[in-house]
């Protein structure tokens, strides 16, 4: 429990600082959390799930430090960086939770901070019915999650997961288990997981979600959700031999659903935050398309899906973040016109290139390697018109994705834009050092 | 030798990042010495290849993703050699012809041109499906940049539909390469030429990839979007794309589609000779109608091409395994002789459009009064894209027409049509351009003395190799002596 400890007082250390307000204070303390994450990340034994927190912490730090150059008030950055570690904490909780109801106090923890972050500094009435719309969407997938866990421990007789995951290990459909019972089991858990992770058909609730907020939330909002939902995948992953054929169409269909909603509707964006929500979108058919195939490999290439779209997500947030037109965020496409041409600003076109051609999927770049993984893992006779059906999907997406660089590279547009100067803009370059160094040794990747 | 021209592809673009952009003497001075480098590549590298061994030669091999059976191995053969030397050759004179004009963005101009040859060298010369995949599509990338930068008015359209159609045509292809793979645990060439497949994997591997190779060769219907890029790419991109983009394409289906799958490509060879002899007389057609110069060279790179898969295809029809030999000879003869003549051609005509600005058959007239060298140059490349005898096309056409006449007489009967027939909207071309009254009062001078040394050096090449084929045709020979019995060693009848 001493990484439990560390984050619970990094936790307190923050409320109390909200309380007194210092901006110096506060960053010698996020830089002391920071510090205290980083030690615990060295520390760690190696291990699959553990793969997920280093990346959530690493996510943490990214997302603090954004938030450091950001916010403007002591107030805001001590907010802004208690919903963090909130939601690590939850995450915490969620990974090392050993019986149901931990798991769900976690995801709960996790999902309510992640309301707050919308909520309660909502600038418009836009904001607030949209952090509301979330609440309730959240809850409802809450309720699917509790619902299939308590069916499964009343199945199982027990509610710690090893005993769940046991008794799913010895399941075969002649036990005296309802067929009813157990297609409502995965359709709840499979409900409240596409819930949680932002797939289809909830693409409009995610896009706004990302309207709404600001730029220094979106890093954390657009991937945290998304890894939570896998490690819960994770924990129970042996829940799809309740009845693999069932788990398998579902998931297939929520695939092909991410893949059409999500293209479809980011085609037709200007809007450079709807854009990239439902783009986001789209790229979870392919870990929809991963749990579909429900083997550990598959589950694995997932991980290393998220891996790679986390990094190329933050460095495009940090662009969002540190790019301003006409002093305030850049919200639409066009705004981003002329970029490149601008003397002093090819380090940012650099960043935005790198980033999409990254969850593009272009080869050689990393995001082609995550592909090609789930690609592989999806090499049976059963799941390959899947796959063609996730390349037709990343063929239109290369068209929204070369839009964005077409804008930033080629329009020669002026805009009022400026960077802000801060030492945290080294961030960005950084990820795609990693992204670029990975990218010549995909070996690198648990999955390869 | 391989391993030095590894290094001079790398070299070539570190040395061009490493000038700054304004100064446009030094870019120069360095892209001739870079090119002059190239000389001694191609040099060197024709003079240590053995020209009777069709294998494999000059191998360099080293693991990359081991646990997934990924090398990057790269070796020539009779087909790789002839291809890298058309890269090296065509993206060396676009490169200079960029530097001779002082085109704006030079430097970008530049690295584009030389990232592209790098790409199209490593993909000619890889063993490695997957690495071939990965440059296959990554090239898009800068050439996409190169038409939509330096492009024409409607580069964006231009650029979108480029993107648009070479992306959907390879949707199946990282699908059925990744399966093939998985089922040989390794990616490499000799292992996928070497194991047996079904029939039906064949197939869905021979859709997937002939799908990609088809949109890019291109051929009908997959043509649309070569002549709306090519009017509106510069000139050195539009000779890059037609020299040697649609030539990865009919390399792929030599490498990684006729020696793999050859049941497969015995089947729906029928198929293929249909296309290929449809788009070979249909394209000839539309060029004829066409007015804008661009398109008309445009069309007729469809027509040549279509040419190649005909000649790849038609050999399963028929069963006398030397004729068959001398189509994949003449095809792979082709892709060097028509790299080389359309990159010309478009080399020649952006000499004047840089003049006029316009590329409307009308708006040109008495050229040869008042650039007399140009409308000389002009007529050779004319004549050799109609594969007139001395031109090295005259030898590619040549011996596919007679593998194909002694395989199916009447698709020969055809081809010979399309053969004689091009050659009247070829010259009727030239006569437009170049004979009849001055219509520009705005062009006084010829070509300059280097862009008249560009275009000397391409036809000296072409008429050098038409009239002494020897060299060339000694180790694509051997190659396809090598590579016949893998390709035509289907049993299905």
């Amino acid at each position: 429990m001493d990484n439990l400890g560390i984050i619970l007082t990094g936790l307190c250390t923050l409320i109390v600082l909200r309380i007194v307000q210092s901006v110096p204070s506060a960053k010698v303390c996020m830089g002391i959390v920071c510090l205290l994450l980083v030690g615990l990340i060295i520390y760690y034994p190696p291990d699959v799930m553990n793969v997920a927190c280093f990346m959530a912490y690493i996510m943490l730090i990214i997302s603090i430090l954004y938030a450091l150059s950001w916010c403007n008030d002591s107030a805001m950055l001590c907010d802004v960086c208690i919903y963090h570690v909130a939601f690590i904490l939850g995450f915490y909780m969620l990974v090392i939770s050993q019986d149901v109801i931990s798991m769900y106090v976690g995801m709960e923890l996790a999902s309510f901070s992640a309301f707050l972050w919308i909520i309660v500094r909502a600038q418009d009435i836009f904001a607030l019915e949209v952090g509301i719309k979330y609440l309730v969407v959240h809850v409802i997938g809450s309720m699917c999650l509790v619902l299939a866990l308590c069916m499964l421990a009343s199945i199982a007789h027990s509610i710690h997961i090893v005993d769940i995951i046991a008794y799913l290990s010895a399941f075969s459909a002649a036990q005296d288990v309802s067929q009813v019972w157990v297609g409502m089991i995965l359709i709840l858990w499979i409900t409240g997981l596409v819930i949680k992770m932002g797939m289809a058909p909830l693409q409009d609730l995610v896009a706004d979600t990302y309207q709404a907020v600001a730029p220094i939330m979106l890093g954390f909002l657009g991937i945290m959700p998304r890894l939570m939902g896998w490690v819960v995948l994770w924990h129970l992953r042996d829940i799809r031999l309740l009845n693999p054929v069932v788990w398998l169409v579902i998931w297939s269909f929520f695939a092909v659903l991410s893949w059409i909603m999500g293209h479809v509707a980011a085609l037709q964006q200007e809007r450079l935050s709807r854009l990239m929500a439902y783009a986001g979108v789209a790229q979870m058919g392919w870990v929809a398309l991963a749990v579909a195939l429900g083997t550990d490999k598959a589950l694995y290439a997932a991980l290393d899906f998220l891996l790679v779209y986390a990094a190329a997500w933050m460095m495009w947030v940090g662009c969002m973040v540190y790019l301003l037109h006409d002093d305030k965020e850049i919200q639409w496409l066009d705004q981003l016109s002329g970029l490149s041409h601008m003397k002093g600003y090819m380090y940012w076109s650099v960043i935005i290139i790198v980033s999409i051609c990254t969850m593009s999927g272009l080869p050689p770049l990393i995001g082609f390697w995550v592909k090609f993984g789930i690609i592989r893992a999806a090499i049976t006779p059963l799941h390959i018109t899947l796959a063609c059906c996730g390349m037709i999907g990343s063929v239109i997406g290369a068209v929204y994705y070369v839009r964005i660089i077409y804008y930033a590279v080629v329009r020669s547009h002026y805009h009022k834009l400026r960077w802000i100067n801060s030492p945290g803009v080294i961030i960005p370059m950084g990820l795609g050092c990693v992204l670029a160094c990975v990218t010549c040794v995909p070996v690198v990747l648990m999955s390869m | 030798m391989l391993g030095v021209m590894m290094v001079y592809v790398c070299g070539a673009i570190a040395l061009i990042a490493s000038v700054p952009q304004d100064n446009v003497r030094l870019l120069k001075y360095i892209t001739y010495i870079i090119s002059a480098f190239a000389c001694y590549c191609i040099w060197s590298v024709v003079d240590m290849f053995e020209e009777s061994n069709g294998y494999f030669q000059m191998l360099i091999t080293m693991p990359w993703i081991k646990k997934l059976g990924i090398h990057l191995t790269f070796a020539l053969d009779g087909y790789a050699l002839w291809s890298v030397i058309l890269t090296l050759i065509v993206t060396n004179i676009a490169a200079m012809l960029v530097c001779e004009w002082k085109s704006k963005g030079l430097k970008n101009q530049l690295l584009i041109v030389y990232i592209l040859q790098a790409m199209l060298f490593w993909c000619f010369s890889t063993l490695d499906a997957l690495v071939f995949f990965i440059l296959f599509e990554a090239m898009l990338l800068p050439m996409y940049a190169y038409i939509v930068i330096w492009g024409g008015e409607e580069r964006i359209e231009a650029g979108w539909v480029f993107l648009v159609y070479t992306l959907s045509g390879s949707i199946g292809m990282l699908v059925a390469l990744v399966y093939m793979g998985v089922v040989h645990n390794s990616f490499a060439w000799q292992s996928w030429a070497d194991a047996p497949l079904s029939l039906q994997v064949q197939s869905y591997y021979f859709i997937a990839l002939s799908l990609a190779m088809a949109t890019k060769l291109p051929i009908f219907p997959l043509h649309g979007w070569l002549p709306k890029v090519h009017t509106q790419a510069s000139t050195s991109a539009s000779m890059i794309l037609a020299g040697l983009f649609l030539k990865v394409a009919a390399f792929g289906y030599i490498r990684w589609i006729l020696p793999i799958v050859p049941d497969a490509s015995r089947l729906y060879a029928p198929y293929m000779v249909v296309l290929a002899v449809g788009s070979m007389m249909g394209m000839m057609l539309v060029a004829w109608a066409q007015e804008d110069i661009k398109r008309v060279i445009a069309y007729a790179s469809i027509q040549h091409m279509a040419w190649i898969v005909l000649a790849f295809f038609i050999g399963y029809l028929g069963s006398d395994n030397i004729m068959l030999y001398g189509l994949l000879d003449g095809a792979i003869m082709q892709i060097f002789a028509h790299g080389l003549v359309s990159a010309g051609l478009f080399m020649a005509f952006g000499m004047m459009y840089q003049r006029t600005y316009r590329r409307d058959r009308k708006a040109y007239g008495g050229f040869a009064r008042i650039m007399p060298l140009l409308s000389g140059w002009f007529m050779v490349l004319a004549l050799a894209n109609t594969a007139i005898p001395g031109s090295l096309n005259f030898v590619a056409e040549w011996m596919m027409l007679v593998g194909i006449f002694h395989v199916e007489p009447w698709v020969g009967v055809i081809s010979a049509l399309s053969f004689l027939l091009s050659c009247t909207y070829t010259l009727g071309l030239y006569n437009d351009i170049f004979y009849g009254p001055v219509t520009t009062q705005h062009v006084h001078k010829d070509i300059s003395t280097t862009e008249g040394s560009l275009l000397t050096m391409l036809v000296a090449l072409i008429l050098i190799l038409g009239f002494f084929p020897r060299p060339v045709l000694e180790s694509i020979h051997a190659t396809s002596m090598v590579m016949g019995p893998y390709i035509y060693r289907s049993k299905l009848v």
